[in-house]
């Protein structure tokens, strides 16, 4: 491999990682947090896109712990914690939205229970067939090595296959699975692909009907699978302590599936009521979307709800991930350097110490950008003729000098009501020493407005730029980060095209502008990820209405008096109406379009309330800041409700600086 | 050997030297849903049969503006479909395709069928193909697509759902590992 591979191109979607690949990529920084992944009981593993389940749940494949122990890796988890077998069903790649392909051919008062029957039916056979084919796979590896997954002796003599068939085929929910007589495990797995074959060629319209011996040996989800661990443990197959986890990857597919298919929440309650039994024999591994899981708790047949900590308990990933008022303990800087080290590694590149600093630099301050985006330009102070000439040449002096940032600083703190109310605009003696950083945090809160107004003022792009910032701009998310990461790299070798081409295995030193470029690039493509998901087009005009809506509120604040307007806040019993709007706000949330945040009022009232931000990866789009300070707009669903319209002059925005703004920006003056 | 030839109409009709058609066509609301039988209609093409599908979307905004349009479409083919036995299968956009496309396909009076996909969903002339490709009756199988005068610069639909295999081509084996790749390019 060379710099001209962007090691970040391929490889990033999880369902892809070949074994041997997945060894080299994972990170194993989250694995304390997760480690209930490994002990018994039913764990949800709850995060939105791309913020790791899938990749946490692939470490209990047997392909992966096979892979390994083969390349003499150290498994990431206690060896007590080893003593498991894993089985799962993906269900995007398992299509299990067939089942409801043909559901308006069943007479409406049965087709609920028809869709039950035959979802859990195909649930059933998918996992029994994926854990026999583990243990083949296990006993395959052994054979070549004994070392391997040694916590999970497999034996597969002839005794133990006649004990374990004559013990399974007692057993109630097998009763008629098997059609023919078995005497290898290849045998039953041909048996249960026979059966998920029928429901295929169901689905695809190849038979009319699902075949009598199939619908007679229907059972209810969970229990053959819980028979089959027991049948594997009791004939010895497996060792008896070993855990059998069953893992459910893109639980989410279901929930969607139940949106369109108008089958209310069955597919669901289905997989609930297989939770709900707490069978000590099996254990699930439910990887899902915040949004899928907590809508519908309820089982299949009782009706009656999963209780978590006692059907289940809950792993979630954005929880961990997330950033906490003071940033030590953030957990997400540290695996998003760990995961850049591997991936640069496994590509065979080279760095000292820290490769995020060596990729992407500092960031620069306040200061060095405001310069960056005034150039040479004439100072642009806008004064009021009130005004005492010392403070406009005083102001004016500061721009040339090469400080515009203070010089912007001093033209808003003018304009402030304490200083209108004290008239010091018309004390010319009072120009001097800076008066507006006389408070520690007047001019910090106000740098990111200030800059973005500096920028606008001359139709540039905003710097995006640094370590510190790329980290911030992912949002919790690592998905969001190896997108920064890939489009910044892109950007590198096309705008330096002979560098990329050497054959140096040293990391480059991304310039400023690749990275605005890059991080512009990444931008896009986040904000035409709204497309994919449930109401995909609502949330998109919706998130398009705040960020134009948010952009025009900083630029007409020329008193810098709201620096917090890149976000929005509600009282939080709002959120207990059922309303569209607020449905709209969740589903973003849930999707990850909007970061929610509990809002400590600065209002007398002290009302309970929550403040809402876009995703820090879609302000470059909106060309609106990322930092979070001060006090969000105190909005009201009213006020939501006319700028979901992008009815923006009901709001007293000046809508005519949004509509001067070029798409075509410029990059700040760079060499 | 079977013969594939491809081309216009007007070049492609002749050649064939069939005399009776069977007609599968979809109403909907773009004018062009209507060009293939009006064509045939005046060139005077024999259509023994047909079935006309009349299929409703989801609510949405959209659709209230789409559905008067789709209903006008929908009545100038009844009309000039009707003298020939014109079959009209009524369905939803997201219902299972198969009961209504056996239906049509069941209508046949004649081995010679004319699948106009211009504004069929995808979802429906797929599985209608699927099912001609296996009926032996068929002996001439024509796929017809009728281009529009222009295109908006639009969204072509509204809050999509998730990728998922079309009804009928359910992969029956199920393989994990991608041993392809799909290379796909399009025009902005």
């Amino acid at each position: 491999m060379s710099r001209f591979d962007n090691p970040f191109h391929d490889l990033w979607v999880t369902e892809n990682l070949d074994a041997s690949a997945f060894v080299r990529m994972f990170s194993d920084v989250l694995i304390h947090d997760a480690e209930a992944l490994f002990s018994t009981g039913n764990i949800v593993l709850k995060g939105r896109q791309g913020s790791g389940k899938s990749m946490l749940l692939t470490l209990l494949e047997s392909a992966t712990r096979i892979a390994y122990a083969k390349s003499n890796v150290n498994y990431p988890v206690p060896s007590k914690q080893c003593c498991f077998i894993s089985a799962g069903i993906h269900l995007t790649q398992q299509s299990a939205s067939l089942i409801a392909s043909r559901a308006n051919e069943y007479v409406p008062a049965r087709r609920a229970q028809i869709v039950a029957s035959n979802f859990a039916d195909y649930f059933n056979a998918l996992l029994c067939r994926d854990l026999l084919e583990n243990i083949l796979l296990i006993n395959s590896a052994q054979n070549d090595s004994l070392e391997v997954l040694s916590e999970v002796k497999i034996s597969l003599s002839k005794n133990e296959l006649h004990g374990f068939f004559d013990n399974l085929t007692k057993k109630q929910a097998w009763r008629g699975v098997l059609r023919h007589p078995c005497a290898s495990l290849e045998d039953c797995i041909g048996e249960l692909n026979e059966r998920v074959r029928m429901h295929r060629l169901h689905a695809n319209g190849m038979v009319e009907e699902l075949p009598n011996w199939l619908l007679e040996s229907r059972y209810d989800a969970g229990i053959p699978v819980a028979e089959l661990a027991s049948a594997l443990r009791e004939s010895g197959i497996i060792p008896s302590h070993v855990l059998v986890l069953l893992r459910v990857d893109q639980h989410e597919e279901l929930y969607e599936l139940e949106r369109h298919s108008g089958l209310g929440s069955v597919f669901r309650q289905v997989l609930n009521s297989a939770l709900a039994r707490r069978d000590s024999r099996v254990a699930y591994r439910i990887g899902t979307r915040h949004y899928a899981w907590d809508s519908d708790l309820s089982s299949w047949g009782s009706g009656a709800p999963l209780e978590q900590e006692r059907d289940y308990s809950v792993i979630d990933l954005d929880f961990i991930l997330r950033r906490e008022e003071h940033s030590r303990g953030w957990k997400f800087p540290v695996l998003a350097h760990d995961v850049l080290s591997r991936r640069l590694t496994a590509a065979g590149l080279s760095f000292d110490g820290d490769p995020l600093r060596e990729l992407f630099g500092r960031p620069l301050s306040a200061k060095q950008k405001a310069k960056k985006y005034v150039g040479d330009t004439q100072p642009s102070i806008k004064s009021d003729s009130t005004w005492a000439i010392e403070w406009l040449n005083y102001l004016e002096e500061l721009w040339r000098v090469g400080d515009p940032l203070d010089a912007r600083f001093g033209e808003a703190w003018l304009r402030q009501r304490a200083q209108v109310g004290a008239k010091v605009a018309q004390h010319g003696s009072l120009a001097q020493g800076l008066p507006w950083r006389r408070s520690k945090w007047w001019a910090k809160e106000r740098n990111e407005i200030a800059l973005l107004q500096l920028a606008g003022e001359r139709q540039q792009a905003l710097i995006w730029s640094g370590d510190r910032q790329v980290i911030d701009l992912a949002g919790n998310n690592i998905l969001a980060f190896m997108t920064i990461c890939k489009t910044i790299w892109a950007t590198w070798q096309r705008r330096n095209a002979d560098d990329a081409k050497k054959d140096s295995l040293r990391i480059p030193n991304f310039s400023i502008d690749d990275q605005i470029v890059g991080i512009n690039e990444a931008s896009h493509i986040w904000f035409k990820k709204l497309h994919v998901g449930l109401e995909a087009d609502r949330r998109n005009k919706f998130i398009s209405a705040l960020g134009s809506w948010f952009r025009s509120r900083m630029l007409s604040d020329r008193r810098l008096a709201y620096p917090g307007h890149n976000g929005f806040s509600l009282e939080a019993s709002v959120l207990m109406l059922d309303n569209d709007l607020i449905q709209l706000i969740k589903l973003c949330r849930d999707h990850g379009d909007l970061i929610e945040v509990l809002h400590t009022t600065k209002n007398k009232s002290q009302e309970r309330r929550l403040k809402w931000y876009l995703h820090p990866l879609l302000c470059p789009y909106f060309r609106i800041p990322h930092v979070r300070t001060k006090e969000p707009i105190y909005s009201s669903l009213n006020e939501l409700e006319k700028i979901s319209e992008h009815d923006f002059k009901a709001e007293g925005v000046n809508i005519e600086i949004l509509e001067q703004e070029s798409s075509q920006l410029g990059l700040p003056g760079f060499e | 050997m079977k013969i594939r030839p491809w081309g216009r109409l007007n070049w492609i009709l002749p050649k064939m030297g069939v005399k009776d058609w069977h007609v599968i066509a979809c109403s909907s609301c773009e004018e062009r849903s209507v060009a293939l039988v009006e064509w045939m209609r005046l060139t005077n093409q024999n259509i023994q049969s047909s079935a006309l599908f009349c299929i409703e979307n989801p609510l949405s905004d959209a659709w209230k503006f789409a559905k008067p349009l789709r209903d006008e479409s929908f009545q100038k083919l009844f009309s000039w479909l009707n003298g020939a036995n014109c079959h009209v299968v009524e369905t939803s956009l997201l219902d299972s395709p198969r009961l209504a496309s056996i239906d049509a396909v069941d209508k046949l009076r004649s081995g010679s069928v004319v699948l106009d996909i211009t504004t069929f969903p995808k979802r429906y002339f797929l599985y209608i193909l699927h099912l001609l490709m296996l009926n032996k009756s068929v002996e001439n199988l024509l796929v017809t697509y009728s281009k529009a005068l222009s295109y908006p610069e639009l969204a072509l639909c509204a809050d999509s759902l998730p990728p998922s295999p079309f009804p009928g081509y359910v992969r029956i084996d199920s393989k994990k590992t991608i041993d392809f790749l799909l290379v796909w390019a399009i025009r902005h």
